[in-house]
């Protein structure tokens, strides 16, 4: 009745595929802003008339408050939201990659440090402690990539402690260390390697996550400072004149939406290819 | 059974001070002067040293932690730097208006999560697996801000079903009786719907799991050769082997009722706990902030705490694990 493996297998590959393809058009998009946008992003327009003007043929998605192109904009905070989500992706599955391998491949005590710090950070709503560092220090953009940085390895350390205490227990790793390699090889040449699928599986899903906990911020005023365009800030600097002028919020909104959903897409269908046994993602019989 | 859960709950009170040690050495060893912040041209020069003495913030920072949590215990969390008022009366505010929210979300979360799952698990095929997985892809990838800037625009702002924002009317505090309760429940309407509906879904596609996973088991099969009703089969053996599984669920999805309504309380201006918070951080409010985030991160980790003696309690394979 459900698809079968190979089915499955198939349907991922095609997902991830056109996931992929249309996240790489997109961020292309965002790196040729400069010369795709045909506004640029934070130039006024005459207060009043160039305010709110409906989408059309001079402006596609309309203007804002300021006379801005919408537009323009979206392609623009599409940079913002991009790079925080891979930058944070990057460095968190670098350092959770980290303390994953240092806590499987040692065990014991530093293992049960570790993975209580895990737990604690774990328990902490992750939103409310990067409320409260931006709240104390002012929101940049390279703050922002290392707080979320700093609040979102401890799943990769879970996930990849797992993958090396599993690999660890392996026969040829027996083999290795019976051949009289040095630990710091055999952790780097014969358990790492063997951990990259999960660790590029949970890497790709924060993305997404990334993104979203991003542009909430930016709705609460609390992101990239102005005047920057970002999604999340400009559909709060929408909401003020709904429901006229509906346009200022839901274009960023759309985009939001869009390329979270992608981004998930794309790392779902990557799990049910690398990490079969986190198998049909949701659970079930 | 019982030793593991004392054991967990003698850690409590050890996890309670980590969790606000963490929350306020995060804040305090921040650079920067957090008091600066708040000067301004017209700001009294004896302002800032007294405020800084007050605070204890030119003694060493554990001195600080130390009088910070014996404060907090008292029930003493300080005074905000913006409205002068205590923050534990801030928060005993808050935190009541937080819960009337989360509490019906939930409610409406889980009952449509049961609903769905139920149903999807019995017509379980391809249709309804995909129609469940690409919801739950689209829902998360949906943020809570615009859901609720969207359904503000469809019925507070297009059909004026519902108020936009608010708790109550402008006018609520001459309403009497049901027209108060009313308005009340009008004011719920949108909020809940947007914090309920977010995690359905995926709670669903637990639903769905467990189902699925009690009706393969070998007495529905025998049930089923007894020749009894579907109805009776599903009532009787599925849904009452399912039902660890899902109290297991609920009991872990406890913590997000004091936790995630950060954005939803801001968009629609709900005096809540979350609100607050925004609050705080926005006018770089120290003393609410600090109070705040450690004490939805204590009350996270309290629940999670219950969250897990549930589970033991009601599921002997995760004992082992607690």
């Amino acid at each position: 009745m459900t698809l079968g493996p190979a089915g499955v297998r198939r349907h991922a590959r095609w997902t991830l595929r056109t996931g992929a393809a249309l996240l790489a058009v997109w961020s292309v998009v965002a790196l040729l802003a400069p010369v795709l946008a045909p506004y640029d992003p934070t130039a006024l327009g005459t207060l009043g008339a160039d305010s709110y003007r409906a989408p059309g043929r001079t402006h596609p998605l309309g203007t804002d408050e300021f006379g801005r192109d919408v537009w323009s904009r979206v392609i623009w905070g599409a940079r913002v939201s991009l790079l925080i989500g891979a930058g944070v992706a990057l460095l968190a599955s670098t350092l959770g990659a980290a303390v994953g391998l240092v806590a499987g491949a040692r065990g014991g005590k530093v293992d049960g440090i570790l993975m209580r710090a895990v737990d604690l950070m774990l328990a902490i709503p992750r939103a409310y402690l990067v409320l409260l560092v931006v709240g104390i220090l002012r929101p940049s953009l390279p703050l922002l990539v290392i707080v979320l940085s700093a609040t979102g390895w401890m799943q990769t350390a879970r996930v990849v402690r797992a993958a090396v205490r599993e690999i660890a227990a392996g026969p040829y790793v027996e083999a290795a260390h019976a051949l009289g390699l040095p630990p710091w090889r055999i952790l780097w040449r014969h358990i790492l390697p063997n951990a990259a699928a999960p660790l590029v599986v949970s890497a790709t899903a924060m993305v997404g996550q990334t993104i979203l906990v991003e542009n909430a911020l930016a709705f609460l005023g609390m992101g990239v400072p102005v005047p920057t365009p970002s999604w999340g800030a400009m559909v709060e600097e929408g909401r003020k004149v709904f429901p006229g002028v509906w346009w200022v919020s839901v274009a960023p909104g759309v985009a939001i939406a869009c390329t979270v959903l992608l981004c998930n897409l794309t790392g779902d269908a990557l799990r049910d290819l690398l990490d079969p046994r986190a198998g049909e993602s949701g659970g079930g019989a | 059974m019982s030793h593991v859960i004392v054991r967990r709950l003698a850690m409590a009170p050890l996890l309670v001070v980590t969790v606000a040690a963490a929350v306020f050495f995060t804040a305090r060893l921040l650079p920067g002067d957090p008091l600066e912040r708040l000067v301004t041209e017209d700001t009294d020069p004896d302002f800032v040293p007294r405020l800084r003495r007050q605070m204890g913030l030119d003694r060493p920072a554990a001195v600080q932690f130390g009088m910070w949590l014996r404060g907090a215990v008292q029930g003493d969390w300080g005074e905000s730097w913006i409205s002068r008022r205590p923050v534990a009366a801030l928060v005993a505010e808050a935190l009541p208006n937080t819960l009337r929210l989360t509490v019906l979300a939930f409610a409406m979360r889980w009952t449509l999560a049961v609903i769905i799952g139920i149903a999807a698990a019995l017509r379980h095929g391809r249709r309804s697996d995909w129609g469940l997985r690409t919801a739950t892809l689209v829902v998360d990838a949906l943020p809570a801000f615009v859901l609720g800037v969207l359904l503000q625009l469809v019925f507070a702002y297009g059909l004026q079903w519902l108020p936009a924002d608010g708790m109550h009317a402008l006018d609520a505090a001459g309403l009497d009786g049901f027209a108060r309760w009313r308005d009340t429940l009008a004011h719920l309407c949108l909020p809940v719907l947007v914090l309920g509906i977010h995690h359905v879904a995926t709670s669903a596609r637990f639903v769905r799991a467990a189902v699925l996973e009690a009706s393969t088991r070998e007495h529905v099969l025998a049930a089923r050769a007894r020749g009894l009703s579907d109805r009776r089969v599903l009532l009787r053996h599925v849904l009452r082997n399912a039902m660890g599984p899902l109290v297991t669920l609920f009991a872990l999805s406890l913590p997000g009722l004091v936790g995630g309504s950060l954005i939803v309380e801001t968009l629609f201006s709900w005096p809540g706990m979350g609100r607050l918070t925004v609050g705080a951080a926005q006018a770089h409010d120290q003393p609410v902030l600090l109070a705040a985030v450690a004490l939805v991160a204590t009350l996270v980790v309290l629940s999670n705490l219950v969250a897990d003696v549930v589970a033991a309690a009601v599921d002997p394979r995760q004992r082992r694990e607690v």
